[in-house]
C-alpha cells in the first residue's frame, strides 16, 4: 500500500523532472498524455479519422492518446486554439488543405501558415464534380464549355471550404465563371443539386460511391476526379487530366502541432506515424469511408501547404474573399 | 414496402429480439431523459458524446442506443420547460409557453403527461409515414428550393407577434436581437466575418445551445436568487392527472394533434431543419386555429400538444430523407450517419436495397424506443416533479454547475462557457425590464434560416424578388403568413391587446 | 419625463444597440458568392427595426410613471459575482475546486447553515460531475494536477 504511493510519487516526480528539463529530457517523450484536437464534431469523417489513429498511436508511443472535438468555422476555432497551446508536442490537431492555408488569408483566425509545426500528412480524397444524372453535360469539357457561354449556379460544403476552392482555382484556369451558391455541408449540397436549385455540385470524390448501387445507377453522374491516376473507389470515371484539363487537387487531413515544437519531436511523432499509416490494417479502415492513405513528412506537408496558399490567393482575390 | 424481402425482416426482427438490444434501448431513453431533462446538457450533446462509446458494438446495437437517446431526448426538453420554466432545449421553449402556466396552476402533471402521450402520437405517425411513403415523401421534399425554405422560415418567425402578449414592442425586439445573435461569426453566404471583435472563437458564430441556456437556465437561477419570495415564482401543489383523462384530451384535440404530427414530420423530412422548427410552426398553427376561449400563453393545453407532438415527430420524419436519400433531416441524424459509417454501413439511396435487416431493425428500434419513452416518461414525471421541492440554495448551485460543464463539453472550448454567462446576464435583464424571451429564441433558430435562404434564393435568381410568389409553395406560404399577421395583429385582436406583465 | 422608467432605459438601451450594429456593419464588405443581398443586409434590417421599437419604448418610457424595478439584491448579487467570476476564468480553475467552492458560496448566499449539508453536497455535486463527465465521457476538464 505505502510502497505504490512511492511508486506513483517518484513517478510523478520524474514526469514533473522531465517537463523542467526541458530538451535533455525531450528523449523520453512522451511521459504524459497527448491531447489531439479535433476540429470538427463526433461522427464526422475527421473526428472518424482521428479516432482511428488513436488506438495504434496510443500502442506506438505509449501513452494515451486523448481526442477533443472543437468543432466550428470549418475547422479554424480548433486550429486557432492549437497555437495557444504549448509547443511541447503534447498537444496536436487534425488540420486540412484549406484551413492550414486559405483560411487565415480570408479573415481574422488568430493564427498564419506559420504557426504551425507540420508533423505529417495522414490521408486525401481527390476534389471532383457532379452533376445530374439528367444533365446536359456529359463531360468535364461540355461543363466547361457551357459556362462560357451561359451562367450556371454550383454549390459545396460551405463557403471558402476545400471543394469551393478546389472548384473556384480550375474555373480561373479555364478562363470562365460561375455563381456560387453556399451550402452548409456536402449532404446539403446535394439537396440543392437534386431539386434543381443548382447545375452541378463541386466535392471530394469520398462524398460519392456511396450514391452509386451495384449496377451503377444513380441520380447523380459524376464527370471527373481531380486525382493524378483513376481513382480505386471509382474506377469508371476519368480524370480531368484524361479529359484534357491540366488539374490536380485534393483535399486532405494531416496532423500539426503549434509552432516551435522541437526538431526530435516532430521526428519521433512523424516516424511512428508514418509506420502506422503504412500498415494495411489502416488502409483498409480508411476504404471504409473512401479515403486513401497518403503519408507526407514535415517539410513536403509545409511545402504543399505553402503551395495551395500561392494557387488559392488570386482566386481568393478575385472572388472577393482575400482579408484586407 | 416491396422492396424488401421477407427475410430481411424476419432478420431485422430477430436483430431486435436480442436482449441485449432491448437493453441498449432501455439505456438510451433513461440517457436521453436525463440529458434532455436536465438543463444544460442536451440530446445531440448526448449523442455526440456517446457515440464514440457506439464504435465498438454491432450496428443493431449501436442504432439502439442512439436511436433511443434520440426520442427519449427530444421529448424531455419538455420537462424542465414545464416545471421550471427552463427549457432543456430549443425545441421546448415553445412548450414553456403554456406547459409553465399551467404548472403555476397547479396542472404541471396533466401538462407532462400531455407532453409524453403526445410525443409517442408524433413519434408513432412519423414512424408511420417513414414505412410507408418513405421514398416518396423524399422526392417530395427534394423539390424544395431555397425560396421555399425562406417562406416556411417566415411563417415560424411572425410567431412572435403571437407570443409577445404582454408589448408587442418588446418581443419583436427580443427577435430582432435573437436575429442579430444568429449573424455573428462567418456569414455562410459571403464569408465575411460580422460582429466577431477580434475573437477567433467567434468565428463559428454562437451556438444556439449556448444562447439557449444562458438566456432560460442561468437567467432562471439568477431570478431563483432573489432574496424576498414575494414576488418570486411559487409554485402551487401539483395536482396528480389521470392519465385517462390526458388521453381524451388528445381525442378531444385530435385535429390540433393531427395538424401538428403532419406538420412536424413534414419539417423533419426537410433537410438542414429541426424540431425546433416545427414546435414553432405548429405552435403559430395552433394560435391561428384558436377558438375565443382558449388561453395561449396562460395554460392551454393545445399550446402542450401542438409543442409535443411536432417536436417528436420530426424525429421519423428526419430519418426519412438520412434512409432513402443518405442526406440527415436534423443536426442529429446527421451524426447517426456517422455511426453507421463506423460500422461499415454506407448511408446513401441504396441502404434498404442493401442493408434491407438494418431498415426494419431501425424501424422497430424507432418503435421500441417511443413505447419505452412512455414507460420511462410515466415513471420518471414523479421523480421530476420532486424538483419542485429542492431548495433554492441547492437547485441553484447544482443547475449553474452543470450548465457551465455540459456548454464545455460540447466543444470543450472555455469561450462557450463565457457566452453562457453573457447570455445568462442578458437573459435575466430581460426578465426584470419584461421582455420576453421566448422570441429572442426563436430568432436565434429561425435567423439563420431564413437570411441563408433569402440570399441563396436570390443568388439562383438574379436578385429577382419574384421567384417568392411565382413558386406555388412558396406563395402559399407567404399567404400562410399574411393570415396569421392579420388574425394577430388586424383591428379585431386590438381590444384584447392590454398590457398585462408576462413573466416568461 | 421619467428617464428612469424602465421602457425609457430599454428603449435607450436598443437604440444604443442599433447604433453599434450600424457602425458596425459599414465596413463588412461583400465577399464572395453572386449577386446577392449583401452580409449587412439583415443586421441593419435587425437594427431598424429596433430603432422603431427602441424609440417607441423609449417614448412611451418618458410618459409613464413608475421607475426602474430593483435589478439587484445582496444574494442576486453574490451568487452573480461568483458566477461571473467562475464561468469566465472556467478554463483556468480546476474544475473539481470551483464546482466546490461555488456550490459552497452559493450554499451559503441563501442562508443554508446546517453543517453536514455544507460539508457533503458541495463535494458530492463536484464529485459527481467531474467523474461522469471525465471518466464517462472522457471529457477533458481543466484541472491543476
Amino acid at each position: 500500500m505505502f510502497k505504490k504511493q512511492i511508486v506513483r510519487l517518484a513517478r510523478i516526480a520524474v514526469a514533473m523532472g522531465a517537463m523542467i528539463g526541458g530538451p535533455a529530457a525531450a528523449q523520453e517523450y512522451p511521459v504524459k498524455p497527448i491531447q489531439m484536437i479535433v476540429p470538427f464534431g463526433q461522427g464526422g469523417a475527421t473526428d472518424q479519422v482521428a479516432r482511428l489513429m488513436a488506438a495504434p498511436l496510443e500502442e506506438a508511443l505509449g501513452q494515451p492518446v486523448v481526442i477533443i472535438n472543437q468543432p466550428g468555422a470549418g475547422g479554424a476555432i480548433g486550429l486557432s486554439n492549437l497555437t495557444k497551446a504549448r509547443p511541447d508536442g503534447y498537444t496536436v490537431a487534425i488540420g486540412s488543405d484549406s484551413t492550414l492555408g486559405a483560411r487565415p488569408l480570408m479573415s481574422e483566425t488568430g493564427y498564419d501558415a506559420d504557426s504551425f509545426t507540420m508533423i505529417a500528412r495522414l490521408v486525401q480524397i481527390p476534389s471532383g464534380v457532379a452533376v445530374r444524372v439528367d444533365s446536359p453535360y456529359e463531360t468535364l469539357n461540355d461543363l466547361v464549355q457551357a459556362l462560357k457561354t451561359e451562367r450556371l449556379a454550383y454549390s459545396g460544403s460551405g463557403v471558402a471550404s476545400g471543394p469551393h476552392l478546389a472548384m473556384a482555382v480550375f474555373l480561373a484556369q479555364q478562363g470562365v465563371q460561375a455563381t456560387f451558391v453556399n451550402s452548409d455541408s456536402n449532404q446539403d449540397g446535394l439537396v440543392k443539386l437534386l431539386s434543381g436549385e443548382v447545375d452541378f455540385l463541386t466535392g471530394g470524390g469520398s462524398n460519392f460511391p456511396a450514391l452509386f448501387g451495384e449496377d451503377g445507377q444513380s441520380d447523380i453522374r459524376v464527370l471527373g476526379l481531380a486525382a493524378e491516376e483513376r481513382w480505386s473507389f471509382m474506377p469508371d470515371v476519368p480524370t480531368y487530366r484524361e479529359q484534357g484539363f491540366d488539374y490536380v487537387n485534393s483535399q486532405w487531413f494531416g496532423l500539426v502541432a503549434p509552432a516551435g515544437v522541437p526538431q526530435e519531436i516532430v521526428d519521433e511523432l512523424s516516424s511512428k506515424i508514418k509506420a502506422m499509416v503504412e500498415t494495411p490494417e489502416f488502409s483498409q479502415r480508411l476504404e471504409g469511408f473512401f479515403f486513401n492513405a497518403a503519408y507526407l513528412g514535415p517539410t513536403e506537408m509545409d511545402g504543399l501547404v505553402k503551395e495551395d496558399m500561392q494557387n488559392v490567393r488570386p482566386v481568393l482575390a478575385e472572388i472577393g474573399l482575400l482579408k484586407n | 414496402m416491396d422492396l424488401i424481402a421477407f427475410s430481411d425482416i424476419l432478420q431485422g426482427a430477430v436483430q431486435v429480439a436480442n436482449p441485449w438490444v432491448v437493453f441498449f434501448v432501455i439505456v438510451g431513453v433513461v440517457i436521453g431523459m436525463i440529458f434532455g431533462a436536465a438543463p444544460g446538457l442536451t440530446a445531440p450533446a448526448a449523442i455526440a458524446l456517446f457515440l464514440p462509446v457506439t464504435y465498438a458494438m454491432g450496428p443493431t446495437s449501436s442504432m439502439a442506443l442512439l436511436l433511443g437517446i434520440y426520442c427519449a431526448g427530444y421529448f424531455a426538453g419538455s420537462i424542465p420547460a414545464i416545471l421550471i420554466n427552463t427549457p432543456g432545449a430549443p425545441s421546448s421553449a415553445a412548450t414553456a409557453l403554456d406547459g409553465f402556466a399551467m404548472a403555476r396552476a397547479g396542472e404541471g402533471d396533466r401538462a407532462l403527461s400531455t407532453a409524453i402521450w403526445g410525443s409517442l402520437i408524433g413519434g408513432l405517425f412519423s414512424l408511420l409515414l417513414l414505412m410507408t411513403i418513405a421514398p416518396l415523401l423524399a422526392r417530395f421534399a427534394l423539390t424544395f428550393t431555397s425560396v421555399e425554405y425562406f417562406s416556411f422560415a417566415l411563417i415560424g418567425i411572425v410567431c412572435v407577434a403571437g407570443i409577445s402578449r404582454g408589448s408587442l414592442a418588446k418581443g419583436f425586439a427580443a427577435a430582432l436581437f435573437g436575429i442579430l445573435v444568429s449573424t455573428v461569426g462567418i456569414d455562410p453566404v459571403s464569408g465575411v466575418g460580422r460582429f466577431m471583435f477580434g475573437e477567433p472563437n467567434l468565428m463559428g458564430g454562437i451556438p444556439q445551445t449556448t444562447a439557449l441556456i444562458g438566456l432560460f437556465a442561468i437567467s432562471q437561477m439568477l431570478l431563483l436568487s432573489k432574496k424576498d419570495t414575494q414576488d418570486q415564482i411559487v409554485l402551487p401543489t401539483q395536482k396528480a392527472a389521470s392519465q385517462l383523462a390526458v388521453l381524451r384530451d388528445l381525442w378531444r384535440y385530435r385535429w390540433v394533434t393531427f395538424k401538428s404530427a403532419v406538420i412536424g414530420s413534414l419539417i423533419g423530412v426537410l433537410p438542414g431543419t429541426g424540431p425546433a422548427i416545427a414546435s414553432w410552426i405548429s405552435y403559430s398553427d395552433a394560435l391561428r386555429a384558436a377558438n375565443p376561449g382558449d388561453k395561449f400563453g396562460q395554460g392551454e393545453v393545445k399550446g402542450v400538444i401542438a409543442c409535443e407532438v411536432s417536436n417528436n415527430s420530426v424525429t421519423g420524419g428526419a430519418m426519412v430523407p438520412l434512409l432513402t436519400l443518405g442526406i440527415p433531416g436534423d443536426p442529429v441524424t446527421a451524426i447517426l450517419i456517422g455511426a453507421l459509417m463506423i460500422q461499415g454501413v454506407h448511408v446513401g439511396p441504396f441502404l434498404i436495397q442493401q442493408n434491407g435487416s438494418l431498415f426494419v431493425s431501425i424501424l422497430l428500434l424507432l418503435c421500441l424506443s417511443n413505447i419505452l419513452m412512455v414507460a420511462v416518461g410515466l415513471s420518471a414525471r414523479k421523480v421530476a416533479a420532486k424538483v419542485l421541492q429542492i431548495p433554492p440554495g441547492i437547485l441553484v448551485p447544482t443547475i449553474c454547475m452543470m450548465a457551465a460543464i455540459g456548454v464545455f463539453s460540447i466543444s470543450n472550448n472555455a469561450f462557450d462557457v463565457r457566452l453562457v454567462l453573457i447570455f445568462g446576464l442578458i437573459g435575466y435583464l430581460m426578465v426584470r425590464l419584461e421582455f420576453p424571451t421566448a422570441p429572442a429564441v426563436l430568432g436565434v433558430v429561425l435567423g439563420p434560416i431564413l437570411e441563408k435562404n433569402l440570399r441563396n434564393a436570390l443568388t439562383v435568381s438574379d436578385m429577382d424578388f419574384s421567384v417568392f410568389i411565382t413558386r406555388p409553395v412558396s406563395a402559399a406560404a407567404l399567404i400562410a403568413t399574411a393570415c396569421l399577421l392579420y388574425v394577430w395583429l388586424g383591428p379585431r385582436k386590438r381590444s384584447e391587446v392590454h398590457p398585462q406583465p408576462e413573466k416568461l | 419625463m421619467n428617464i428612469l422608467h424602465k421602457d425609457t432605459v430599454s428603449g435607450a438601451a436598443l437604440l444604443a444597440l442599433a447604433v453599434l450594429v450600424v457602425s458596425m456593419s459599414l465596413d463588412m464588405g461583400t465577399g464572395a458568392g453572386g449577386e446577392t443581398l449583401t452580409p449587412s443586409f439583415v443586421p441593419r434590417i435587425c437594427a431598424a427595426g429596433l430603432v422603431i421599437s427602441g424609440a417607441f419604448l423609449l417614448l412611451r418610457g418618458l410618459r409613464s410613471e413608475g421607475g426602474m424595478p430593483a435589478i439587484l439584491d445582496r444574494r442576486i448579487a453574490i451568487v452573480m459575482i461568483a458566477l461571473v467570476f467562475y464561468l469566465w476564468f472556467f478554463h483556468a480553475i480546476d474544475v473539481r475546486f470551483g464546482v466546490w467552492a461555488f456550490t459552497l458560496a452559493t450554499m451559503l448566499a441563501f442562508g443554508i447553515r446546517a453543517p453536514l449539508m455544507l460539508i457533503l453536497y458541495p463535494v458530492a455535486l463536484s464529485a459527481i460531475l467531474y467523474l461522469s463527465f471525465s471518466w464517462g465521457f472522457r471529457v477533458v476538464l481543466p484541472t491543476w494536477i
